[in-house]
């Protein structure tokens, strides 16, 4: 099944777009998705998103379709739905 | 509480018919209090928002000189004032634009030193800060006050806004309990997107201040320039977190 996410703030900015589409096995939990994503992507945007430990960094948000989710979270994903990886922003 | 002149009622009789706004709205824009952290980007437009539209008094919190990196989005500032302080020229430009309101400029950013009777002063605070640290820092003094913050963040064509009205809201920590930790403090902007953001976090705060409307409470509210996009996503207040969880 197809997984969309998308990218905000610095983290398309260091993947160099604003969202990828993956493949991954039907009822992938979310964890497992973002596994798969980081598969393509630099050691830079990885750091952005989890920490040492392959942990969600607290600063990171995840929305599915419209509602935060945990990176915790077991419930499968569905064909087609989007994931936002959300990194705060501020002033300047 | 100071009442309208006949003045006012002839400079803000296009907003004064704004359903729920009106004569007492008026009043109460006149009587507040409200602190703006840093006039850059963010900061400079909607502090002229709030003077355009009869904020009584603003205090203006920024350190620093104007440099020529700022002038594509610190609208409020003048290629010729390049070298002198951001917070002075700022004032110029409200005070000329507004001169019946108050505006009290500090000439550094807000800290540990000022943060406590700097808030308490204030009926409400805007955050447009590029430090995460000084957003805490305004966030944890906000919720120990009970004061009403209006967070606003910006990055390359995106934004966000959140309301944080301590005791009803989710405060800034129980959303994001910690800074990025790789955040750069330059990053891409449009002065088109910081002036966008502005005019949304001060349209949240008149309508807070004046009790119109609906101001944006439990969601964050995310957009997309890029692709118009906007987007209320729903957040959720922290029965552990360690500066709002008690309140």
């Amino acid at each position: 099944m197809k997984i969309k996410f998308v990218f905000t703030s610095q983290i398309s900015l260091i993947a160099k777009k604003n969202d990828q589409s993956i493949e991954v096995v039907d009822n992938s939990s979310i964890q497992t998705a973002i596994m798969e994503l980081l598969k393509s992507n630099s050691q830079e945007f990885k750091e952005l998103i989890l920490d040492q430990h392959d942990q969600l960094l607290p600063a990171i948000l995840l929305i599915k379709n419209d509602d935060q989710i945990s990176f915790d979270d077991k419930s499968s994903l569905k064909d087609g739905d989007e994931i936002m990886l959300f990194s705060p922003m501020s002033g300047g | 509480m100071k009442e309208l002149t006949d003045e006012d009622l002839k400079i803000y009789e296009w907003q004064l018919d704004i359903p729920g706004h009106g004569v007492e709205g008026q009043k109460k824009l006149k009587n507040c209090v409200a602190l703006i952290s840093r006039t850059g980007g963010l900061g400079g437009p909607l502090a002229f928002q709030l003077a355009s539209a009869g904020v009584g008094k603003l205090i203006l919190a920024h350190g620093g000189d104007l440099k020529h990196s700022d002038l594509n989005r610190q609208i409020l500032m003048k290629h010729d004032d390049i070298g002198k302080p951001r917070c002075e020229i700022a004032y110029e430009t409200l005070k000329r634009f507004n001169p019946n309101i108050e505006v009290e400029i500090i000439n550094s950013n807000i800290s540990e030193d000022n943060v406590e009777e700097l808030i308490e002063r204030s009926d409400i605070v805007f955050d447009c800060a590029p430090l995460f640290e000084e957003r805490f820092l305004m966030n944890r003094e906000c919720v120990k006050q009970k004061k009403p913050l209006v967070d606003c963040g910006m990055y390359s064509m995106e934004g966000q806004l959140i309301n944080i009205i301590p005791g009803k809201t989710p405060c800034l920590n129980c959303i994001f309990p910690e800074k990025p930790p790789h955040w750069k403090r330059k990053f891409p902007v449009f002065g088109a997107v910081s002036t966008l953001l502005a005019s949304l976090g001060a349209i949240e705060g008149l309508k807070i201040i004046s009790g119109f409307g609906e101001p944006l409470m439990n969601k964050m509210l995310y957009i997309n320039t890029q692709t118009l996009e906007f987007k209320k996503i729903p957040i959720t207040k922290k029965t552990n977190c360690p500066t709002c969880g008690t309140i």
